[in-house]
């Protein structure tokens, strides 16, 4: 099929290129940035904790369009979208909570903080849970597909309004500040590469796990012809 | 210098885990196109 | 034929008399809450008893008797068959939602209204502040708005009485929040100020899914 073709060319091309970024990223984060005054080199976890952070976010927005695609159209290729969009936006979840946690415990004392960002995410974490596990649970695949758009349009909604809260309940208990004097001109730029670097990775996993279920539906249809 | 030993798990973790799915992902890849083949094979011939 | 308005009253006159004779949402609710109450309440040392903790108590009994109501109010149509004969009905799927959203809202004021007395007695707070109905409304309204849509999805897939509340919980944390939090300030003597904002909170919410709601609702119905 001329399309897989074109796909897997796409898909290592977008990937070489996201190599090619993060190595660039890396070489900013562990030598050219210097190492931040108060907490020492634990600080380099910011240049991965930020923009695996933004891209949970970016994914689940992703969920959102195509969760309103898909009820509009019917076209499973907006579900298969959105159900990758989201398998990786949690794993990003994820590892923003686990890189959050080992950051917190060497610089403010302990493991857990309560911090606006955090439980942000934790309760993104579990709007992805509820999204995966409703299609899962259901009864047959075209039901899954409408309860999981429904899902992504109600959580992208949720999530400025969770975001409201936390930080209303926080400003009442103070969490620590983050950096003196802020960010300089390198930590910027450290950042920015970086998230360029996580957003490419993004996109090379989402446009690879789409095809798998692009292909997990071909594979499904050639069967049934031979019925 | 004193944290390196989080700033080295946290590294590992991420890595480690992302490598894993990507693994997983190709390895699925592979898998499935094989199955397409092999199924688009038996239907020319019947 | 009836208007909009008649249809969903008449959805929601059908939830009440059934309730009405048999009484076991209520019942079973109102005891359910006052036992998640007392349980919690062996955690607490004497004095322990703040307007902050009480507040948590409070809505945590608020918000487990309401999942457990609200996965009630589909699991029975379910099981009767009445959401084929609902959804036989030409009836617009957004006035079926609201039908079932204000009669859980209903069914969960009436509990409220009984367990507030108790509660302010078994944690001997120091008053009943008129307060607390407004933030009790805006709350359960938030509560009823994504309830209703995410009981009916629950009740058809296959985990039901576990994918209620991971539904639900996740999507109305701000709303338990605010719930807790503004509850604690008025229930230690704060007056509306100290509350404004989080009961703009659950205000914004309200108004967001009492809007999308409806809408998304004929998805989840749908055969």
């Amino acid at each position: 099929m001329q399309s897989l073709k074109q796909n897997a060319r796409i898909t290592n091309g977008l990937l070489g290129l996201t190599f090619v970024v993060m190595i660039a990223a890396q070489f900013l984060i562990f030598v050219y940035v210097p190492t931040e005054r108060t907490m020492g080199v634990v600080q380099r976890i910011f240049y991965f904790h930020v923009p695996l952070g933004w891209n949970a976010f970016l994914a689940f927005a992703v969920v959102f369009v195509c969760s309103i695609l898909y009820l509009r159209s019917r076209d499973m290729k907006w579900d298969r979208l959105a159900r990758s969009s989201a398998e990786i936006g949690l794993l990003f979840t994820t590892l923003v909570l686990i890189t959050g946690t080992i950051w917190d415990k060497p610089a403010w004392g302990t493991w857990w903080t309560w911090d606006p960002r955090l439980t942000a995410t934790l309760i993104l974490w579990f709007i992805y849970i509820a999204y995966l596990l409703v299609s899962a649970y259901a009864t047959e695949a075209s039901q899954g597909a409408r309860y999981a758009a429904v899902l992504g349009i109600i959580g992208f909604l949720d999530v400025p309004i969770v975001a409201l809260a936390i930080v209303l309940w926080q400003t009442q208990h103070p969490s620590p500040l983050i950096f003196e004097g802020g960010l300089t001109d390198s930590m910027l730029l450290t950042l920015i590469v970086s998230i360029i670097a996580f957003t490419l990775l993004y996109a090379s996993l989402l446009i690879l796990r789409t095809s798998l279920r692009q292909d997990a539906d071909e594979i499904k249809k050639l069967k049934q012809y031979m019925e | 210098m004193e944290n390196w030993g989080y700033l080295v798990a946290a590294y590992t973790i991420i890595w480690v885990v992302l490598s894993i799915y990507i693994f997983t992902l190709y390895r699925s890849q592979r898998r499935l196109r094989r199955d397409i083949d092999s199924l688009k094979d038996k239907l020319k011939g019947s | 034929m009836r208007s909009a308005a008649g249809k969903t009253l008449a959805i929601v006159w059908k939830d009440i008399t059934s309730e009405m004779r048999t009484k076991e949402i209520a019942t079973s609710l109102v005891a359910f809450a006052l036992l998640v109450i007392v349980v919690v309440s062996f955690t607490l040392e004497p004095g322990q008893n703040t307007s902050s903790i009480a507040a948590g108590i409070l809505w945590v009994a608020f918000t487990f008797a309401g999942v457990l109501g609200l996965s009630r109010s589909f699991v029975i149509e379910k099981d009767k068959g009445c959401l084929q004969g609902l959804m036989l009905c030409p009836v617009d799927r957004s006035i079926l939602y609201l039908g079932k959203m204000l009669s859980i809202l209903a069914f969960m004021i009436v509990v409220e209204a009984i367990i507030l007395p108790v509660f302010i007695v078994l944690l001997d707070q120091s008053g009943f502040p008129p307060q607390l109905a407004v933030i009790a409304l805006l709350a359960t309204i938030g509560f009823a708005a994504v309830g209703t849509l995410f009981s009916a999805m629950a009740v058809n897939t296959r985990a039901r009485e576990v994918m209620m509340p991971l539904l639900f919980l996740p999507v109305a944390s701000p709303v338990i929040i605010a719930a807790i939090k503004s509850t604690g300030l008025v229930l230690s003597g704060e007056s509306w100020g100290a509350i404004a904002s989080w009961l703009g909170v659950m205000a914004a919410f309200d108004a967001i899914f009492l809007a999308v709601s409806p809408l998304v609702f004929e998805f989840v119905i749908e055969e």
